[in-house]
């Protein structure tokens, strides 16, 4: 369930801090040498894969992406770098149809990347993404004109012109969400293999997301991305970034464990790929492959293209060891509760101009060591059991003490305090019925601010919470009344604790 | 005249052989669905051929199995056509999706897993009869393909495998 806050979001299961680092060699040096400021700073500029769509910062990131495959592409042929040559390595090695498939492409864009940030001189250079679901067309800027566009593979290298539209049933959102729903491994990334195209063993076998979205856009662009020569056409690169952002989001997003079968975790994929100077690139095992999304290299978006969730606390080194096993270990996360005041009743609120206004009887007194700075704990808005729209057409803004907070009450209004999507709709094709969501939403921010500019006795009787239903597309929505289970506030360290491990 | 209902007969039992008697097809107008139980281990799928079907008995599937495993042994794909299968359960008035797979390259091999759990469930609740048998469809997508270039397109599965536990 994405749970996403406009401007800071947080996931319930995972309070990670939201930076990351240039490359794992270096977090790992600076770990070992103390110098762990150094690393987060490093880790907090990380480059940003855009979703290709019309808008100045993902425009950029395809200018600057045409200038590098511009760039590879006079490269001389003995230099490995090459876009011919980077086109073999997937030739001669890729794995398909196996567990390989998602850590394999995950280090091979991994270095492509760091090529290209090399040769467009832009370290801060992220890969932009092909978001597949939303679009199902090939992006305009991969097209003629001008006639020599370096993202075009030339006439009869495509079959797909810039009218198709891929299949809904086979790469819409719904079909992608249900598949990242799925709890196994073997069945979302691929079945146990002992080599990348192994000839004696196990064949492997091909997860959902390789099997549909991935292979069948191969399959709707044809010409070169038809066959295993597919990386010369420019858009497998930013068709690959997509089906690596739907392992991140199963992974990480939706927090389902990777195997720790160690035929997988340890195999190692040194050799098969060339960094940015043009050498074999090293230390590359699978295990490396699980922290990039982290480390190295973010997602401005979930797969429904909301905005990304990963924005979590992570204050020193052991919280960054924590996370690190998480993440490697797929283990769980439970969030440390410490004052804890219930709403204890249902609430129902239409979906209108009005917003649904509760109060939550809590004493302000309880939370003054944190409105004054003198401890880091937050306090936190968990709206509970909430149902899902019949139809995915609104979202909620949460305000506190802003009863007169609508759809048109700007986000930088000093009472907004966050707001959340639904991911999925009560109809999606699942395993079951889906639960009702939870929602959690960091209020401590607006409870400061309004601390120092409204009277005190606003709020004597607890913490207004306003709730405003926005529709998403500026039409009037299907829905009409949303419910809430329960509405507490609770102050929490925002500590990793580690259910799995010991 | 008998030499007339020989010959007719003859033509007859041809065709029959023709079709195999263990996997039967959607009839032209692509409405009714009868299929046969098959033991067959292998099941050729072509572009004028694009539906395969597997009869089961709901008791000896549903509440027993969650994982569907189907193998494509073989592609022949001269021309590289895109391919696309649908596979869903359905009786003679209801379609059930399990899920889709393509082939990369369009002419690989490959096993595909598929969980059965929501089209069962869906079986379950929906299917007013638990005694007659549901088909497991296989349908190659043609759309965007013209039947000229998809001619010689051959695709080759294995008998469809059922395991997991059901829980």
């Amino acid at each position: 369930m994405l749970n996403a806050n406009e401007t800071d979001g947080y996931d319930r299961r995972k309070f990670i801090y939201d930076t990351s680092l240039t490359s794992l060699s270096f977090l790992f040096l600076s770990m070992l040498t103390g110098g762990c400021e150094d690393a987060f700073s490093q880790i907090g500029s990380r480059p940003m894969r855009r979703m290709i769509r019309n808008n100045t910062a993902a425009n950029q990131a395809v200018d600057l992406y045409r200038t590098a495959v511009r760039a590879m592409k006079n490269l001389y042929p003995n230099d490995r770098r090459n876009w011919t040559r980077q086109a073999e390595i997937h030739l001669n090695y890729c794995p398909h149809g196996n567990w390989f498939f998602f850590p394999w492409h995950r280090a091979y864009l991994f270095q492509f990347e760091k090529i290209c940030q090399r040769l467009t001189g832009d370290p801060t250079f992220g890969l932009p993404y092909w978001n597949w679901c939303m679009t199902g067309s090939i992006p305009a800027a991969y097209w003629p004109p001008p006639a020599n566009n370096a993202l075009y593979p030339g006439d009869g290298n495509r079959v797909a012109t810039s009218s198709s539209v891929a299949n809904p049933a086979a790469v819409g959102l719904s079909v992608v969400d249900a598949m990242c729903n799925e709890p196994d491994f073997t069945l979302f990334a691929g079945g146990n293999t002992n080599g990348l195209r192994p000839e004696y063993g196990p064949q492997g076998s091909y997860g959902n997301i390789e099997r549909g979205p991935h292979n069948y856009i191969h399959g709707f662009v044809r010409g070169f991305m038809g066959g295993f020569r597919s990386p010369l056409d420019p858009i497998f690169w930013n068709h690959h970034c997509m089906v690596d952002l739907c392992w991140y989001e199963w992974s990480v997003t939706r927090n389902h464990a990777n195997t720790n079968d160690l035929r997988w975790k340890n195999f190692d994929m040194s050799g098969n790929f060339c960094d940015e100077n043009g050498n074999a690139a090293t230390d590359l095992t699978v295990l490396a492959t699980l922290l990039m999304p982290i480390l190295s290299y973010q997602y401005e978006t979930g797969i429904d293209a909301t905005p990304a969730v990963m924005k979590e606390m992570m204050k020193n080194k052991a919280d960054l060891e924590k996370m690190k096993t998480i993440i490697q270990e797929g283990s769980s996360v439970e969030l440390k509760k410490n004052i804890q005041v219930p709403l204890k009743r249902a609430v129902e609120f239409s979906v209108s101009e009005r917003p649904l206004s509760e109060t939550i009887p809590a004493d302000l007194r309880d939370f003054s060591a944190i409105l004054s700075g003198t401890s880091s704990d937050r306090i936190l808005l968990s709206i509970k059991n909430m149902t899902q729209p019949a139809a995915n057409d609104v979202f909620i803004r949460v305000f506190v003490n802003k009863p007169d907070a609508n759809p048109q009450t700007p986000i930088d209004d000093p009472h907004y305090a966050g707001s959340f999507y639904f991911f999925t709709h009560a109809s999606s094709d699942h395993h079951g019925p889906h639960p009702k969501p939870d929602f959690i939403v960091d209020i401590t921010k607006t409870l400061k601010q309004l601390q120092s500019t409204e009277k005190m006795d606003n709020f004597k009787g607890g913490v207004m919470i306003n709730l405003v239903a926005v529709p998403i597309t500026g039409v009037a929505p299907e829905t009409k009344t949303l419910r809430i289970g329960d509405l507490e506030l609770f102050t929490s360290p925002v500590v990793l604790k580690l259910m799995d491990l010991k | 005249m008998r030499s007339m209902v020989y010959l007719f007969l003859c033509v007859c039992l041809l065709q029959c052989a023709n079709r195999g008697n263990s996997v039967s097809k959607e009839n032209a107008a692509g409405s009714s669905i009868a299929c046969t139980p098959t033991n067959q281990e292998m099941n050729e799928m072509t572009f004028n051929d694009p539906n395969l079907l597997f009869s089961y008995s709901p008791d000896s599937v549903i509440k027993k199995y969650s994982i569907l495993v189907l193998q494509v042994t073989q592609v022949i794909n001269p021309q590289n056509i895109p391919v696309t299968i649908f596979i869903s359960f359905s009786d003679s008035v209801t379609k059930w999706p399990v899920g889709n797979f393509s082939l990369y390259p369009a002419d690989r091999p490959g096993e595909f897993r598929f969980r059965l759990t929501s089209a069962f469930e869906k079986i379950q609740t929906e299917k007013k009869s638990d005694k007659k048998n549901i088909c497991l469809q296989l349908s190659l997508n043609k759309e965007n393909i013209e039947a000229k270039e998809a001619d010689k397109l051959k695709i080759y599965f294995g008998k469809p495998v059922f395991t997991g536990n059901f829980d």
